[in-house]
């Protein structure tokens, strides 16, 4: 008898698509249609003008708020200049020394005892936005500031996530602990972090704040994800969603490693250029092979095609066969994965009261039974 | 496209049960985050099936919940065929 499970896409290699890379104000493209760039080449340039940072330094320093005060190398309505000294905190018995930078050129506008958060208002700045990947210049759209390149991308395809398109540096902080604010530095600003098996509403506030451009997880709280989702959970959102700061969850809520399939590749792609789309629930990680532009010349995508599809929608029912990898995704081995290999014969009367067929599963680590029906094919 | 379903997956409106009324009628309490946990999974995956008593528990009561605040509403052919007993 054939026993079927959803099959869903997670990671797919070598794909050929667009990415969009878009000037944050108004300014200059550089660039033309069918130009071919590398990863560093400079698309446009543009200039902004307003805007303003919150650094929670009491969190960063480890003390309380109402001490920030003391430990601030510059005063109120200062300039300060990316990467210069903006708080110290000497090294005590407990404790090592603390050292904050300036993230960004900007001036010192206001401290809050009660939080501790500074407000850091930008000066004027040039902003150089570059290609991210090697690629064709397919379209631009100087309206929108928008410029589409075919380039050659992994992707990563996650059940949940929120959040525009937003780029950055993959940063590997922690495959399966729980992230909180402590864990939310300076240094990670405008990079994409993979930050654990759960994280925490204070953390993806202090992450927002810090500018970080995006989190991939492996879980979070149904209350968290309200809250960033528009305060509803369903399936797929009937509209995109922003706080920010763009999130992927990549098996579910609760606290929940990231699964190995996605994780192996993030760690390939640890310290490079990636793009997050939340609202599309995808990853892409530009190859960083040179020789991968030959392919794409060879390439045509047929039309411009601004987004991307769903990966929700793309689950398929198939039949269970031996030596498929399978991850699990019902409690209590939620979020494992594993190679099927074997399936009973005859049914199995679970402790609900249920009968149902049970697959034999071998982990990393272990060998376990689950009902087929709480198996997904990766 | 053809998939496994389950039974949560004729309710799109899961998400706006109380999870505090769920606790309330299940004999073993649990924490509230790791209940409305359990009901956000049984909405991204509606396929799985409970494993153990406690978690057959929680789907019922879930179930009855989901009925009460969809009363009225026109259930779906797929739940009808299941519960032939249920009428919308």
């Amino acid at each position: 008898m054939d026993l079927f499970a959803n099959q869903k896409i997670r990671v797919k290699e070598d794909v050929y698509t667009y990415i969009h890379r878009s000037l944050p104000s108004k300014g200059e493209i550089f660039v033309q249609i069918g130009q071919e760039v590398n990863p560093e080449e400079i698309l446009g340039s543009c200039q902004i003008l307003a805007g303003y940072r919150k650094i929670n330094l009491a969190v960063s320093l480890g003390i309380s708020p109402k001490d920030v005060g003391k430990y601030l190398k510059k005063s109120l309505t200062q300039r300060i200049y990316k990467d210069e000294l903006l708080a110290f905190k000497p090294g005590g018995l407990f404790s090592g020394k603390r050292i904050i930078t300036s993230p960004t050129d900007g001036v010192l506008d206001s401290l809050d005892l009660k939080t501790g958060e500074l407000r850091l208002k930008f000066l004027p700045h040039q902003i150089n936005v570059p290609a991210g990947c090697f690629g064709i210049v397919d379209f631009i759209d100087s309206e929108r500031l928008e410029i589409g390149i075919r380039t050659q991308v992994t992707q990563i395809f996650v059940p949940l996530g929120s959040g525009k398109a937003r780029s950055g540096i993959i940063k590997i902080i922690s495959r399966n602990n729980l992230m909180d604010i402590s864990s939310i530095s300076l240094a990670l600003a405008d990079h994409i972090i993979v930050a654990g098996s759960l994280i925490y509403k204070d953390a993806l506030q202090a992450a927002v704040s810090v500018g970080v451009s995006g989190i991939i997880v492996g879980g979070i709280n149904a209350k968290d994800y309200k809250g960033m989702s528009g305060g509803r959970i369903t399936l797929p959102p009937k509209m995109g969603s922003d706080i920010g700061i763009s999130v992927l969850i990549s098996e579910g809520f609760g606290s929940l490693p990231i699964g190995a399939d996605i994780f192996d590749v993030l760690k390939k792609f640890d310290g490079r250029f990636a793009i997050l789309d939340g609202n599309s629930n995808v990853l892409n990680l530009p190859s960083c092979e040179s020789d991968c532009i030959n392919k794409i010349r060879k390439v045509a995508l047929g039309q411009h095609v601004m987004g991307t599809r769903r990966p929700m929608e793309d689950v398929e029912a198939a039949i269970l066969k031996v030596g498929q990898k399978l991850r699990i995704i019902a409690h209590p081995f939620m979020g494992e994965q594993g190679h099927l290999q074997s399936i009973d014969n005859s049914p199995t009367r679970l402790d609900s009261g249920i009968s149902t067929y049970m697959l034999n599963i071998a982990t990393d680590f272990k060998k376990i039974r689950v009902p087929y029906t709480n198996v997904e094919i990766i | 496209m053809t998939k496994l379903v389950g039974f949560f997956e004729s309710f799109d409106n899961l998400d706006l049960i109380p999870v505090e009324d769920i606790a309330q009628k299940l004999k073993i309490r649990s924490q509230l985050i790791e209940l409305e946990n359990f009901v956000a999974n049984r909405i991204l995956y509606p396929q799985a099936i409970p494993t153990t008593s406690i978690d057959m528990e929680t789907d019922m009561v879930i179930l009855d919940m989901a009925l009460k605040i969809n009363k009225g509403k026109k259930l779906s052919k797929d739940f009808i065929t299941r519960f032939p007993g249920l009428k919308g």
